[in-house]
């Protein structure tokens, strides 16, 4: 391998790297109580970058033959030369030091080794269990666990190997009452084998969601217009993910896609604000030892008391903006170029108590979770659903609410949180897709932000 | 690859599979990434790989591998899989062959294309972009092509081959003046007939004329014309999920026990056509092997049927309509790795069409709306939706007034099928926003959607 690099370096490449992934995994899937998928499958394969003239030629194969290898070195550069020829600025990449090393998150109850007995068991027993809760109508159960081999060699000298095995489940919960349905997911995983679930049990986890699902069936729609509210932990997550992270995404900012660009030492958001991506979280879904570059993963402190400290950086988005690279680049497999991506996301602890938080609000709505949301960097705009929502009344929990959405401009809200919980918890695991994705987490405490733009449904 | 087909399922009948299938995926695609007004990656995609399911005892398994030498112990993992499988003595692989061509769905001249075009062809839409106006910047897009070809054999008789080529671009575009504006397009065909120059000019267009926004002060109820692009993510997140056989009969859909009732404006037909020639879902047959067909999934405002493969097809005592999917979105080979899924090939809209201008001149007070945000949070099971949009229109008398800074839209899509109000002739073919479908759509028009600023 190093041969295939010195021989780009031969050819007058600036920079070369060649990645080998390899993945193994199983994936099962039921349907009230029934296996509907069972997959077991190998897959592995090459690609080579090379930097020519401050262009990147990117060659992928999973022909991984010595043939094939010199095949993809002789188009990555047939190909850098050719983007070379219009380059209009010219890419370098920021320097780290080379690194020679091996890393190893251990999985210590191995998927790889437990029988598939095991593995059906435990979305038998979720599933069962949610199916049991009076309303609920069909459940979907998801096992899935897969460990993944990456090796980067580059031209500074780089040689890392890194295994790193994740395993999850998840339940997606359809609550029925004649011609009120209602969905509701949840998911439990992250880096690790089975022990992810003496840590969180995906069971208990699910009866609740399942319950939260049957009460939503006779929840009242939300009021309209701007309020205070309350996020828990996975909404939390979600906006620091969504609204902030992805607008501090290196790639972002230097494409002039980004509300945050050119606003590092800037004041954005209320001093109570502290938003950090750290892919080196224990256990956690999103994390990870060396990127897709060969960098090490590092914690990063995006928003520090509200203001904007940090990008998340890939070697080259680095460089344009004369920064040091922190370890983003991530790539959903070995036939895609790096991307520059976020981790585990989220909004740092404070010190009130959620009865603090909520104690003097005369009109609000506590949200939790998502079904999802989206983001427009360049606009700094979001909004997400929230899973479930309940009504603030004088400073008591009341009335669970439905199809509660908020939206919003992310500086705005920012600045409108006045005050963040001392419950930290990550939320659940999840996928980003940005053309690409990645297994992700996010989260934070509870925290309250005023004058939210709420909208109710229909 | 009909050979090495044979010779796999050869292997897993003598492992002890009762039937097997083997889809085998090969293609090569080239793609460049802008940025910033120029080509920043140039990447070149070469994969192939088998996936093998078997069914032992009524009971199915699968796995997939990139290595033939691989294929005799994934087998065996697969059936040791099979054992827990839910049992479906009604399935069994296809065994039709009736297939009939579709015309251009393979261009030799994109099998053929080296890196040099695409680099030429990202030049001229980012130059085109930039013509429109000098505070406009290219800063993001692509464009992809390539060839891919694929296999399906079972033991039940069937040895499918086919190919076909794509061509896919995107561009997206700000302005920075005063205030900020965006503005896109896309473009996709099987055929070498695209125009990139054209695309680069109307995302650069869009962002000019979506400048300067103002607030949005209307609130209520209102008429929206959702442009392509818009009613795509609607149609991709809502509409065709609810139309999925299984989802159907399990109860979980709007749609369920509705076939053969009015759920839509009778001036509304929706179909999902896999031999749509130059379709850019379109093949022979489906990943499963099934011969692709002309479904009509809605006529005249009346659900006919819902979207099966072949086990949901034969759970329920239906034909399958061709929709076994492992297609991947922005990939021109589809996956080895994934299980058929029920998905929409290339789903189109049917009825009455009138100009855009008309549309726009039977509109009192409406919104012009070019994306949503958030369509994939709608309600699945109601199809309750509340999605912001930040680019579009107000519309007053018949006239496109001004831009808006931003709307949240909030109604249900059902309902919003039923609340039409007209139907361009702006047809445009598009990908799915996430999905790996296909769309070809119009601007259409709704009526009582709610509007909050």
């Amino acid at each position: 391998m190093d041969k295939i690099i010195d021989e780009a370096m031969k050819r007058g490449a600036e920079y070369a790297d060649i990645r080998f992934l390899s993945k193994e995994g199983t994936r099962l899937e039921l349907k009230d109580g029934e296996l509907k998928k069972s997959i077991y499958g190998k897959d592995g394969g090459t690609s080579m970058r090379v930097l020519y003239k401050g262009a990147w030629g990117f060659f992928s194969t999973n022909d991984l033959s010595k043939k094939s290898l010199e095949n993809a070195l002789d188009t990555a550069f047939k190909l850098a030369k050719g983007s070379s020829t219009m380059v209009k600025e010219r890419i370098h990449l920021a320097d780290v030091k080379a690194v020679k090393a091996k890393k190893i998150l251990h999985a210590k109850k191995d998927p790889q080794d437990m029988s598939i007995e095991e593995k059906h068991a435990l979305i038998l027993n979720m599933s069962s269990a949610i199916s049991e809760i009076k309303g609920v109508h069909t459940v979907t159960a998801v096992y899935g666990d897969g460990t993944e081999i990456q090796h980067i060699l580059n031209s500074d000298g780089a040689d890392l190997y890194s295994q790193v095995t994740r395993t999850f489940v998840y339940a997606r919960i359809i609550a029925r009452e004649g011609k009120n349905v209602v969905g509701f997911s949840t998911s439990t995983g992250g880096t690790g084998g089975f022990e992810i679930f003496d840590l969180e049990d995906p069971v208990k986890k699910g009866i609740k969601a399942g319950e939260s699902a049957v009460r939503i069936l006779s929840a009242k729609k939300a009021p309209g217009g701007k309020m205070t509210i309350i996020t828990d932990h996975n909404l939390t997550g979600v906006f620091a993910h969504e609204a902030l992270g992805h607008a501090t995404e290196g790639d972002c900012i230097v494409s002039g896609n980004s509300c945050l660009e050119g606003k590092i030492g800037e004041r954005i958001g209320s001093e109570k604000v502290t938003i950090i991506d750290d892919p080196s979280v224990k256990n956690a879904f999103g994390s990870f030892p060396f990127d897709a570059e060969g960098v090490k993963a590092q914690r990063k402190i995006l928003v520090e008391n509200g203001i904007l400290k940090n990008y998340i950086l890939n070697r080259e988005t680095a460089y344009k903006l004369k920064m040091t690279p922190n370890g983003g680049a991530r790539a959903e497999s070995y036939s895609v170029h790096p991307l520059v991506r976020m981790s585990n996301t989220f909004i740092d602890n404070g010190d009130h108590s959620f009865e603090e938080l909520i104690e003097d609000i005369k009109l609000g709505v506590y949200v939790k979770g998502t079904r999802g949301g989206q983001v427009s960097t360049a606009k700094g705009t979001f909004q997400f659903n929230a899973q479930e929502a309940f009504l603030i009344k004088n400073g008591e929990i009341t009335t669970p609410l439905k199809d509660v959405s908020i939206a919003g401009a992310t500086l705005e809200t920012l600045k409108n949180i006045d005050a963040c919980g001392n419950d930290f918890k990550l939320g659940d695991p999840g996928s980003c897709g940005k053309g690409q994705w990645v297994p992700v987490s996010d989260g934070g405490p509870h925290i309250r932000i005023r004058n939210v733009v709420l909208g109710g449904g229909t | 690859m009909i050979d090495i087909g044979n010779k796999v399922i050869k292997k897993a009948v003598k492992l002890g599979a009762d039937q097997a299938e083997v889809f085998i995926s090969s293609g090569k695609q080239n793609a460049f990434t802008i940025e910033k007004n120029a080509v920043t990656c140039t990447s070149g995609m070469e994969i192939s790989g088998i996936g093998i399911r078997i069914l032992k005892n009524s009971r199915m398994g699968f796995t997939y591998c990139t290595d033939l030498l691989e294929a005799e112990e994934a087998i065996k993992k697969a059936l040791s899989l099979s054992k827990l499988g839910k049992e479906m003595p009604y399935f069994s692989f296809t065994s039709e062959n009736k297939i009939r061509p579709i015309d251009n769905l393979f261009d030799k001249r994109i099998h053929e294309l080296g890196v040099e075009y695409g680099l030429q062809k990202s030049k001229e839409m980012i130059d085109s972009a930039l013509e429109v106006n000098k505070n406009i910047n290219v800063t993001n897009g692509y464009i992809i092509y390539g060839s891919s070809s694929f296999a399906i054999v079972n033991s039940q008789g069937v040895e499918i081959e086919d190919k076909g080529t794509t061509i896919l671009g995107t561009v997206g575009t700000v302005m920075k003046d005063a205030g900020i504006s965006t503005g896109f397009e896309e473009i996709c065909s099987r055929m070498l007939d695209v125009d990139f120059d054209i695309a680069g000019k109307n995302a650069a267009e869009l962002a000019v004329k979506s400048h300067n926004p103002k607030k949005c002060e209307d609130s209520g109820e209102t008429t929206i014309l959702f442009t392509p692009y818009a009613f795509r993510d609607m149609l991709e997140f809502i509409t065709i999920p609810a139309l999925h056989g299984d989802i159907a009969h399990k109860g979980e859909s709007v749609y369920s026990d509705k076939v053969g009732e009015l759920v839509a404006s009778e001036e509304i037909s929706i179909i999902d056509d896999a031999t749509l020639p130059n379709g850019l879902n379109s093949a022979i047959v489906d990943d499963e092997g099934v011969p692709s067909k002309r479904v009509e999934l809605i006529k005249a405002g009346v659900l006919k049927t819902f979207l099966y493969d072949v086990s949901t097809a034969k759970e329920y005592g239906k034909e399958s309509t061709g929709s076994g999917s492992r297609s991947e979105r922005l990939k021109v080979a589809k996956s080895y790795k994934s299980l058929p899924i029920i998905d929409a090939r290339n789903l189109i809209l049917q009825g009455r069409t009138h100009p855009i201008d008309e549309l726009i001149d039977e509109v009192k007070k409406g919104l012009l709306v070019y994306t949503v945000l958030g369509a994939h949070t709608a309600n699945p099971a109601s199809g309750d939706f509340s999605v912001n949009s930040s680019l579009l229109f107000k519309i007053e008398d018949g006239e496109i007034k001004h831009p808006i800074k931003s709307a949240m839209i909030s109604g249900n899509m059902p309902d919003c099928l039923k609340n039409l109000v007209g139907m361009g002739n702006d047809f445009k073919k598009l990908t799915g926003e996430i999905m790996p479908i296909s769309l070809m759509i119009p601007t259409i028009g709704v009526e009582k959607v709610t509007v909050s600023a």
